[in-house]
């Protein structure tokens, strides 16, 4: 079973292979899924830049549609964001703010880091997304 | 075995060592393709590194500052199938680090996003748009030259005395 385990993690990654369209050269940016109690997190290796923004764009919006909770989105292996980096983000805020009921917040910024923590003070997305600096507490839904 | 003064090996450590930064301008020329924004961002932070007076803080606002031009410059190749550059250019002057990133695109008015804030409902409905914001704010002076042949967006970063304790 552990093998099982591996081999699927092993495919979610291989998933993660963006190959941009007008290029022949792929970025690879690891996002891994697993599930806590209910809540599922993303987490989230590499830039996120033009290059790799699609891909976390698609994955934030497979989760906010499919899990039980919420979602919490693990960047604290994540050096580097740009503007549209920040527009995956809106993109997945905007589709849980649809989803939500009002008893649980449904995505959460666990732990961004340097550059990420302060271009999201810097645009004042901090006070609009839900932004937690601890990653256990954001996992545990408190 | 007798120690040489000419060896540098042995010589003293407390004499002080010359950075000599590069004065001349760098070109880097990338393919217009967004595979290539995190090469350029790359060069450009490690180039920035090698002076002391540019913070490391300075130096992300950099790297987000630059990672922006570049996007937009690819962004603004046109689609006709032709093989596009986008050119970075940096140079240290004894006051700045000045980054010229130049596109083969068709120009626009940077005048239409002058005053535009950093977060707006526009921003949120589109999910994007910071990007010349982002550089405004990040850097020291942006400026915009447009001819018919490309856009070039001019980053500086000014380099602070270094304080001495």
């Amino acid at each position: 079973m552990r093998g099982d385990a591996r081999s699927e993690r092993r495919r979610q990654h291989v998933n993660d292979w963006v190959t941009p369209t007008s290029s022949e050269h792929a970025v690879l940016l690891d996002i891994e899924r697993t599930e806590h109690e209910g809540m599922s997190v993303l987490t989230v290796l590499g830039d996120l830049d033009v290059a790799s923004a699609p891909a976390l764009r698609s994955r934030l919006i497979e989760a906010v549609n499919s899990t039980k909770r919420g979602l919490v989105l693990d960047l604290r292996k994540v050096p580097f964001i740009d503007s549209f980096g920040l527009g995956a983000l809106i993109s997945a805020h905007k589709r849980t703010a649809a989803h939500a009921d009002g008893a649980q917040p449904l995505m959460v910024l666990a732990d961004p880091v340097g550059p990420v923590a302060q271009l999201l003070r810097l645009t004042q997305l901090d006070t609009i997304l839900d932004v937690r600096p601890d990653f256990e507490t954001a996992r545990a839904g408190e | 075995m007798k120690q040489s003064a000419a060896n540098p090996a042995t010589a003293p450590l407390s004499e002080p060592v010359p950075v000599v930064l590069p004065s001349k301008p760098i070109k880097l020329e990338i393919p217009a393709a967004v595979a290539y924004v995190s090469v350029a961002r790359l060069v450009v932070g490690a180039v920035a590194s090698s002076d002391s007076r540019l913070s490391e803080s300075r130096r992300e606002d950099l790297k987000i500052a630059v990672s922006e031009a570049c996007t937009n410059a690819v962004h603004a190749a046109p689609d006709d199938g032709e093989p596009h550059r986008v050119v970075v250019s940096l140079e240290f002057t004894p006051d700045s680090f000045v980054v010229d990133v130049a596109d083969e695109g068709g120009g626009f008015d940077p005048e239409t996003a002058n005053d535009s804030p950093l977060l707006d409902d526009e921003k949120m409905a589109a999910e994007g748009g910071f990007g010349i914001p982002l550089m405004r704010v990040l850097s020291d002076q942006t400026e915009f030259k447009t001819r018919n042949t490309g856009t070039t967006v001019r980053l500086v970063f000014y380099r602070p005395a270094l304080e001495v304790d």
